[in-house]
């Protein structure tokens, strides 16, 4: 009907017009019907009164017209906005404090968002990545576990759920005949990893099926090179696949370059290269390879779901194929197997932390929707007449409700777009704070997904905070409020009710998300305190490699002794030595125990954690030495293989013995060479060797020299500040080897540092958000009570005639707002006691009901509380009776 | 009150409207007089049903409007059943003989 979409935009275009001849229109009918009157008998001015009756009310009329017109709605809606804009334009001290009440609560959430956004929510960007799975070995007490190569291959051969499954695991290279020495990750992975995720490489090709055991036909094993490390160190050089590069003194050849933006695996550091498990079948003579050691677990596993089969049914099919192998080979420590879904296990770690911060952030939104909400209800209070007229004038109950909520929404738009501004730089400032343990964390942008969010959550609060005035506005007894002169001499009780209460709802809210942070604090100022068992005060360490073809066995050992020989005699280090892994590395090297003389439990064997290391460690890093002695040069293959343990150990083990002398075998059942019985000789402090956070376990410390490794953390002291030396260093290191890498330089104090990244963050923003909530409650609070004061001016006006002292209006008006906190802070701690058992993972040495927290958060609350019902108390106590009975 | 025969008329009043006008153009006003005339009394339309009822089919097009003398050599708005207007009265007819003949059989069938 073309007539109707021409009458749409004439409607909405010409509006004057149209009401020009609406007006004519209903005037001229007026004037017919005064006439058909005046002709039956009546007077002029009688029969225009019968006219006007008979027609029923010109506005009236009118208005049923303009509602039958087409484009009703929009038309209602422009006139809508516009009117909205006009009244917020004639109070901009309303507008301003509500818009910016909003943008802080919207900007948090959008800051917020984007992270959970691109850490959390985005899909790996992979092929159908809702199929991919991780596929993880669980050994004893269902602790997640890598897999080894025997049990994958099982694995992949028996399954009928996964159209392709692939192993991976990481590793430390160097890069050399490419100028200067480069440290490289390098990760092995199944052939068909590539095919698997979808991705296919830019240049060249991927791994082919054969190269999954085999070299490439010219006999070195096949690789796929990063796009960063084939751009910096190869010029992006296409004819370089097909060519052969020197890794780890080793060639590989280069068949393919990954796509730029691929990264796998997804979360740590980014790997270089990719080559495949071919070179797990090799080994050292006489010495089983990886792939035939069903106890060495060091792969990671991602498995491809066949369509149509669900996670539980590939769960199903996983336990019974590990059970079976269980029972097979009953000489290894049983495992179980868990099916989850690949971005978990990417994601999930970081997952609490971020959950609870986006709910921080949406309960800040809360409180600002509520302080607006109060902002408009005062405001509405002071609108009535303006209402009763419209509502007179024959505006319906709905359409007053769609202008008030015009109206908030558009606040809440306003609010919005400078939230989104105020996210942006929030965001910025985030990933300068977010510990770099967080995976995915390159991806955080703004994306459309976030601008939806930041969109949506402004309407959604326009809404929120908008329903409570339009209710109030459609309720108004129009009558009364016409009538009335003026106030009354205290307010109406619902009114004030329904205020006081979201005033309520403010300080409960802000007093969980207070005990949240006051928990957070408490644990980590106890975190910051706890003794690491070592001194980490001027320790430099650094990490290097020996390629096991140059190195090997011995020269491993006199390598790595005449290094510490060197660093030892540089001026200004104090004393030097090697270790793997290095405390609070987050590296877990576990083995399982026997002590002689005592059963082995094989379903349950002992385990403690173990540590090479070389003569002089324990001294060096200030671990101190409890009983008997520290290794020495002397303790090599030759001689009775020895043994340190730490007090944890030798507590558990050994309650009441003396456990020097005693004999332990640390390597049982792993599938390693066959481990020797070692002779306990000394006894170490406890160290937090897996975080601060962590409570020590047994451990066993085994000298070098009778274990012979490739890859050695180093440890210097220094007189001086250590990292002033690293550039000595790196030249005495040069000159043993220059083509051995030198990385990984840090202090011992920046491990600590990054030990503390993650509950730092977590507690700097809760503690953060909570400030900002209590702040908005207090301005809440404030707000209320300076009105309901200012409202009963005439109140307090009499009562100070009548002989009231001042300190019982204060009392009057602060009891209050303290009746009023105590009520929310109640509530509050209630919801806290609900709540924080979701923090209790996070927390260190406090636990989520602490007393003396939830007594703090109280106090400071009602603190804040007193304060922001003084001020307008002590002002109305300023009133003159006089002023205030003659006011009105 | 007027409202609520408005309710009851609400299907028939775009009918009756078509039909006041399909002998010649009429103002508002006499069309409500036109209507009470045709029902012999039975129905008084108010205006406030009338005037949005108009002008929603104006919109429609069934009818057009232009400002005219009245006889007493008053401007008024008249408003004329178009080509469209009487397809529509044609077919509102026929839909309202075929309302009446069902609802007469089955108030009958008892």
């Amino acid at each position: 009907m073309p007539g109707r979409i021409l009458s749409l935009f004439r409607n909405l275009f010409r509006e004057r017009a149209v009401e020009q001849a609406l007006d004519d229109e209903l005037r001229s009918s007026v004037e017919v019907l005064t006439e058909e009157k005046v002709k039956q008998g009546l007077s002029q001015s009688a029969a225009r009164r019968e006219a006007l009756m008979e027609l029923g009310g010109v506005e009236q009329v009118k208005e049923e017209v303009r509602a039958a017109r087409a484009g009703r709605i929009l038309e209602d809606f422009a006139r809508d906005v516009r009117f909205a804009f006009r009244t917020l334009a004639k109070s901009p001290g309303f507008t301003a404090v509500v818009v910016l009440t909003l943008a802080l609560g919207i900007g948090a959430n959008t800051a917020i968002f984007s992270v959970v956004n691109a850490v959390l929510l985005r899909p790996l960007p992979f092929a159908a990545p809702d199929r991919l799975m991780s596929v993880v070995s669980m050994r004893r007490g269902n602790v997640p576990d890598n897999a080894s190569y025997p049990d994958f291959a099982d694995w992949r051969a028996q399954n009928q759920v996964f159209s392709e499954m692939a192993a991976y695991t990481t590793d430390n290279f160097t890069l050399t005949g490419q100028g200067e020495a480069l440290h490289i990750q390098g990760a092995d992975v199944s052939a068909d990893l590539f095919s698997l995720l979808g991705v296919k490489p830019i240049l060249g090709r991927a791994f082919l099926p054969t190269e999954d055991k085999l070299p490439t036909a010219n006999g070195a094993f096949a690789i796929v090179l990063s796009h960063r490390l084939w751009r910096e160190r190869f010029h992006a050089d296409p004819g370089l696949v097909g060519r052969t590069i020197e890794i780890d003194n080793r060639d590989f050849t280069v068949v393919g370059v990954a796509p730029p933006d691929f990264q796998f695996p997804i979360q740590g550091e980014p790997v270089d290269f990719w080559m495949t498990m071919a070179i797990n079948f090799v080994s050292a003579p006489g010495e089983p390879s990886m792939v035939e050691q069903r106890g060495a677990h060091y792969l990671d596993v991602i498995a491809r779901l066949k369509p149509g089969v669900p996670r539980a049914e590939a769960q199903a099919e996983m336990s019974t194929i590990v059970s079976r192998l269980n029972k097979q080979y009953a000489g290894n420590a049983p495992r179980g197997v868990e099916v989850l879904p690949e971005i978990d296990r990417v994601a999930g770690p970081a997952r609490p932390a971020l959950v609870i911060l986006l709910a921080a952030v949406g309960c800040v939104l809360l409180i600002a929707c509520a302080n607006v909400a109060n902002l408009m209800l005062a405001r509405g209070a002071s609108r009535q007449k303006e209402m009763a007229v419209r509502a007179a004038l024959g505006a319906g109950r709905g359409r007053m409700i769609r202008q008030m909520l015009t109206e908030s929404v558009l606040l809440a738009m306003l609010g919005g777009v400078l939230g989104a501004g105020l996210g942006l730089w929030g965001i910025s400032a985030l990933i300068r704070l977010l510990p770099v343990d967080i995976p995915r964390l390159a991806g955080v942008r703004v994306d459309s997904a976030v601008f939806l969010f930041a969109a949506l959550v402004s309407m959604l609060t326009g809404i929120v905070f908008g329903l409570a005035p339009a209710a109030q506005a459609s309720r108004l007894a129009f009558v009364e409020s016409l009538k009335e002169s003026g106030r009354g001499l205290s307010e109406g009780l619902y009114r004030s009710r329904g205020r006081g209460l979201l005033v309520v709802a403010d300080v409960a809210v802000a007093a969980v998300l207070l005990v949240g942070a006051g928990l957070l604090i408490n644990s980590f100022l106890r975190l910051q305190r706890v003794d690491p068992g070592f001194n980490p005060q001027h320790v430099l360490t650094f990490k290097m490699d020996l390629p096991y073809v140059r190195y090997s066995g011995l020269s491993q050992t006199q390598f790595f002794e005449r290094a510490i020989d060197r660093l030892g005699h540089l001026p200004g280090v104090l004393s030097a030595s090697a270790v793997l892994p290095l405390p609070l590395d987050g590296d877990d090297v576990g083995t399982f125990l026997a002590i002689e003389g005592r059963p082995v439990a094989e379903a349950n064997p002992l385990r403690a954690g173990y540590t090479w290391v070389e003569p002089g460690y324990f001294s060096t890093v200030g671990i101190p030495l409890m009983k008997g002695r520290d290794f020495t040069a002397a303790d090599d293959l030759a001689t009775t293989p020895v043994v340190v343990i730490n007090q944890t150990l030798a507590r558990q083990f050994f309650p009441s013995q003396d456990p020097i002398g005693k004999r332990i075998k640390p390597g049982i059942s792993n599938g390693y060479k066959a481990s020797p019985m070692r002779e306990v000789v000394g006894v170490v402090g406890d160290v937090r060797q897996y975080g601060l956070a962590s409570v020590p376990g047994p451990e066993v410390y085994v000298p070098l020299g009778q274990s012979p490794l490739g890859s050695m953390n180093f440890v210097v002291r220094t007189a001086v500040d250590p990292l002033t030396m690293v550039g000595a260093i790196r030249q005495e290191m040069g000159e043993m080897d220059k083509n051995l890498p030198f990385y990984g330089v840090k202090t011992f104090n920046q491990y600590l540092g990054e030990g503390f990244a993650q509950p730092r963050f977590l507690t700097l923003l809760l503690g953060l958000f909570a400030a900002l909530a209590l702040a908005l409650a207090a301005i809440g609070l404030y707000g209320l009570v300076s009105y309901s004061a200012s409202r009963r001016t005439h109140e307090i006006g009499i009562r100070l005639a009548l002989g009231a002292e001042k300190r019982d209006v204060l009392r009057l008006v602060v009891g209050q707002g303290f009746k009023l906190t105590l009520m929310g802070a109640v509530i509050g701690a209630a919801g806290a006691l609900a709540l924080t058992r979701f923090l209790s993972g996070l927390l260190y040495g406090v636990r989520p009901t602490d007393l003396p927290t939830f007594l703090a958060v109280m106090l400071i609350l009602m603190a804040v509380a007193l304060v922001a019902s003084y001020i307008p108390a002590r002002r109305a106590t300023k009133v003159d009776p006089m002023v205030a009975l003659r006011y009105e | 009150m007027a409202e609520k025969r408005t309710d009851l008329l609400r299907g028939t009043l775009d009918l009756l409207v078509l039909k006041a006008l399909s002998l010649e153009p009429l103002h508002g006003v006499a069309i409500s007089r036109r209507i009470t005339q045709i029902t012999k009394g039975a129905f008084q339309v108010s205006f406030g049903s009338l005037f949005p009822s108009l002008h929603r089919m104006e919109e429609r097009g069934w009818v057009a409007a232009e400002w005219r003398s009245s006889d007493n050599n008053r401007r008024a708005k008249y408003y004329k059943l178009t080509s469209a207007g009487r397809t529509q009265l044609k077919a509102e007819e026929r839909q309202w003989n075929q309302v009446v003949k069902i609802m007469t059989a089955a108030v009958q069938s008892t």
